[in-house]
């Protein structure tokens, strides 16, 4: 077990207004765990991600982050909670007209006063540039701190997201389909990267991933959903092709659903 | 059971009609349309000038390539300044009107157009509040009365109220402008992007966080731009303030065109055209550097 937060819920459920997101989850990510959520689209990945992250409320059962209840905590909690946890979002989630070293410092803001922010945006100090630098350096970026955003590459854009939530000095990283947007090469890299900076400095990865063989290769553990629910909870070393293909197996539903 | 459609469900058969639906609202606005014309006697007829419209026109049209250097009026006092400094003195009028009543509109405007934005009440009230519905309908609301008289109104109302001082010009300039920017604001504000305000919400950001680092960045450069136009709509009515007595373009305009000082009318629309044009060209350089 690392420095990393240990996750843990029990029969948690999200409702969207009639959609049952997820239901009656129970799951324990250990402190330093790297976990692979896989499943077939709409499976309820992001909707889990998002609610270990505090980001999303359950609508019922109960979400502990490093042994606190989220559902409980305050306000000023909840953010301190947020500020612990670096989210890496499927579609990246910066502001394209500004450069890329005001993306990153943004991600303090859950731990930096607003006029502290406010000047890190505006006018960051050589220690604040130094670290950006030194996140950028280890990102593989190094070059491109005062470049616009919107002109970086999609897996340049990537490794910015990462320093973001790198920039938190979390203690454990959500990321949502992080590999989605960016080819087999580049998606090998950045697997490499976020289980690299997780063994490094223990923290807790959890990400959401469409490739199996990727769940296979880079994390300890894999777990499956589907409907919202969880339909297994396997060690990476003893997954089997017969559960994975149950997962991903359509209804036949599923398939008059699809128009066929 | 095949996935392929069937000869009948063709694509080119299945295309939406892009008229269906819209038929009604295009009858209603040209029936309202054509009643409008009947309604103020709209006759192509009127377009014929008189001879003596004619005339006159042709004058000035005349005047256009040799605009006047120096006073055509029959008396200028002995101690007047030269033509050319007046109409310099007058552009100088116009534009710093034009621009004090900026500086105001762009504070009211981002203050009213926060508070007229539903990004913003979302961000200090993310669960909904009372506070929150009865601030925005009162932002919007005055938002509205502000922009639904025009300058020349209020410069009206202001002057009455006030007498012809400067700083009600300055108002009548800033008060419809303002409220134009709010919207204006709320709206680019409202439609920009979340996805980076989620991102902050989720690192722990506070509203203030999430709207200045997250939402603001990314209506920015639509509201630097649409400031900048609204600066140029300032201008103009700016030069009509002098309509009202107010040392503008509009002022020496409209003393001119009355003397039939042509020559004169030409070389101070000639200064206008320059004011606008200059204006283009440095908000443009300001635009491209801030917005790349």
């Amino acid at each position: 077990m690392g420095r990393g937060l240990r996750f843990v819920a029990e029969q948690l459920s999200v409702r969207f207004c009639a959609l049952e997101a997820l239901s009656g989850v129970d799951l324990t990510i250990d402190g330093g765990e790297r976990v692979a959520f896989v499943g077939p689209s709409g499976a309820g990945k992001t909707t889990l991600l998002r609610a270990l992250g505090a980001s999303l409320m359950p609508s019922s059962g109960r979400v502990e982050v490093g042994g606190v209840d989220v559902g409980r905590c305050g306000v000023k909690e909840g953010r301190q909670l947020r500020a612990s946890i670096g989210f890496v979002p499927q579609d990246h989630a910066l502001v394209p007209n500004v450069r890329v070293v005001q993306n990153v410092v943004a991600g303090r803001v859950g731990t930096r006063s607003f006029l502290g922010s406010v000047r890190d945006y505006a006018w960051p100090s050589r220690a604040t540039l130094d670290e950006v630098h030194s996140l950028l350096d280890r990102v593989g970026i190094e070059d491109k701190l005062f470049e616009r955003t919107d002109r970086l590459s999609g897996g340049q854009r990537q490794r910015v997201a990462i320093a973001r939530a790198l920039y938190q000095r979390p203690l454990a990283i959500l990321a949502d389909e992080p590999v989605a947007s960016v080819d087999p090469s580049r998606a090998r890299a950045v697997l490499e990267l976020l289980t690299g900076i997780s063994r490094e400095g223990g923290l807790t990865l959890c990400a959401s991933l469409h490739n199996v063989d990727y769940a296979r290769e880079f994390f300890d553990r894999v777990v499956g959903l589907r409907a919202g629910k969880v339909v297994f909870d396997s060690r990476t070393d003893e997954l089997d092709d017969a559960r994975l293909g149950k997962l991903y197996a359509l209804s036949a539903d599923e398939l008059l659903a699809d128009g066929c | 059971m095949s996935c392929l459609p069937t000869v009948a469900e063709s694509p080119a058969e299945r295309r939406p009609n892009p008229f269906r639906g819209r038929t009604n609202v295009v009858v209603a606005l040209v029936v309202g349309a054509v009643w409008s014309a009947w309604q103020l006697d709209l006759r192509l007829v009127d377009l014929i000038p008189s001879q003596h419209g004619l005339d006159v026109c042709l004058e000035f049209l005349s005047r256009a390539l040799t605009p006047a250097l120096s006073s055509e009026a029959e008396f200028v006092p002995a101690n007047a300044p030269p033509f050319l400094v007046t109409v310099l003195e007058a552009a100088v009028t116009t534009v710093a009107f034009a621009a004090a009543a900026m500086g105001v509109a762009v504070v009211a405007g981002l203050v009213l157009g926060f508070l007229a934005s539903t990004a913003w009440w979302s961000c200090v009230f993310p669960r909904g509040s009372a506070l929150a519905h009865v601030s925005f309908g009162l932002a919007r609301t005055v938002i509205a009365l502000m922009r639904s008289v025009h300058e020349l109104l209020w410069a009206l109302l202001l002057v009455v109220a006030f007498g012809a001082s400067e700083i009600a010009a300055v108002l009548a300039l800033s008060i419809p402008t303002a409220g134009t920017l709010a919207k204006i604001y709320s709206e680019l504000i409202d439609e920009s992007p979340r996805d980076a305000a989620f991102a902050l919400q989720a690192a722990g950001g506070t509203a203030r966080h999430v709207f200045c680092f997250g939402l603001l960045p990314r209506a920015l450069p639509d509201m630097i731009a649409y400031s900048f136009y609204r600066f140029e709509c300032a201008l103009r009515a700016s030069a009509v303030l002098g309509f009202f007595g107010y040392g503008t373009l509009g002022l020496h305009l409209y003393q001119s065109f009355v003397s039939s000082n042509y020559g004169e009318v030409w070389t101070l629309l000639y200064a206008l055209f320059a004011v606008v044009i200059g204006f283009d060209l440095w908000s443009g350089a300001i635009r491209r550097r801030l917005i790349g």
